[in-house]
């Protein structure tokens, strides 16, 4: 299983990357793609991408939205309908099996060194990476125009510096001129980011992504979800360490942290956990005293 | 019979996807994919 998840990331990644005609136009791709979504945090700005990338494109339209004047407001709800429709099928399988910065951190925790696991409560700040620099900031922080900043993409966005930014950069050397501080601040977070992910598990995913975030708000009601069967279970503690996440999957059922990787179902020998279709829970049923007939007496 | 919830949040969701395609949405997107933002380099 985890080979076919590593082969349909490593798909993803380069189909949807698959512009190589850039470093002979020196441009990114300016197809009809473009009105497409990526499932997953994937930098349209990189000159080789073909779709969108969601994150990018809410806080772009969010940032325009007090600009709009008397038109009709683009709230960016053909974005948010998108990835909410994936989120509510499938919570967070597009981390696990379709984001390219996924495969990214998966690559980057395989190089030896000592492994360290991540402090719990750290995964709240995804949440406020979200609710600020994907959405109260380029909404209310704006300009005399009205015009607000994607400060995700500008302030942190790591996929945009390794995928974007570096070959931008490479095709377009006229943009060295405009490198400047808030460049030199995106150096600095990969470079701990990249850092994170050698020696946490996915390092990013758990910590500060937004996208991540948003979708793991379905994760107790998505459809898909990682079925655990109490009674298969010996509590050999098996799935513990493969969970990329740091999720125990025996006692936290629907994670917001389970990226539906399925490793742990690999991991477990005899077969209490498994992906399945959520139900409806059906009703308790009452319980009825149903009272004995008197009983007939014996003949003779 | 599936979770409620999960049937209820599709259909919000695919209703926002489909007003965004009405109100020309689609086309933002295209403009925006089409356009260099700079802001991967921190610039813009």
């Amino acid at each position: 299983m985890n080979l076919f998840r590593r082969l349909i990331q490593t798909l993803v990644a380069l189909g949807t990357n698959g512009y190589l005609l850039f470093p002979f136009t020196l441009d990114i791709y300016k197809g009809p793609l473009k009105a497409i979504c990526h499932p997953g945090l994937n930098c349209y700005a990189c000159p080789a991408a073909l779709l969108s990338c969601p994150v990018g494109a809410v806080q772009n339209f969010l940032g325009t939205l007090r600009a709009s004047g008397g038109a009709v407001p683009k709230v960016g709800g053909i974005v948010i309908g998108y990835v909410g429709f994936i989120g509510v099928l499938v919570g967070r399988l597009p981390c696990g099996w379709l984001c390219p910065f996924g495969l990214i951190q998966d690559l980057l925790h395989k190089i030896p060194t000592p492994k360290f696991s991540l402090w719990r409560p750290l995964r709240w700040v995804k949440y406020g990476v979200l609710a600020l620099l994907v959405i109260l900031l380029p909404l209310f922080w704006v300009d005399q125009f009205g015009l607000g900043e994607p400060w995700f993409c500008k302030l942190l966005c790591p996929s945009g510096t390794l995928l974007g930014a570096f070959p931008l950069l490479l095709i377009k050397p006229a943009l060295w001129q405009n490198l400047g501080f808030w460049f030199w601040n995106k150096m600095v977070w990969l470079v701990l980011i990249v850092l994170g992910a050698v020696l946490i598990s996915r390092f990013f995913c758990r910590l500060l992504c937004p996208l991540g975030a948003f979708y793991s708000l379905f994760s107790r009601n998505s459809l898909v979800k990682l079925d655990f069967l109490e009674g298969n279970c010996v509590h050999c503690l098996a799935c513990v360490p493969a969970c990329p996440t740091g999720v125990r999957p025996y006692e936290e059922r629907d994670s917001r942290d389970c990226i539906l990787c399925l490793k742990c179902v690999d991991a477990c020998r005899f077969g209490a956990l498994n992906i399945g279709l959520r139900r409806q829970t059906p009703a308790p049923r009452k319980h009825v005293v149903v009272e004995a007939p008197p009983r007939k007496p014996l003949p003779g | 019979m599936y979770n409620p919830w999960a049937v209820s949040l599709i259909i919000l969701f695919s209703m926002l996807f489909l007003i965004g395609v009405n109100i020309g949405e689609l086309d933002f997107l295209l403009e925006l994919g089409k356009t260099i933002c700079l802001s991967c380099i921190g610039v813009g």
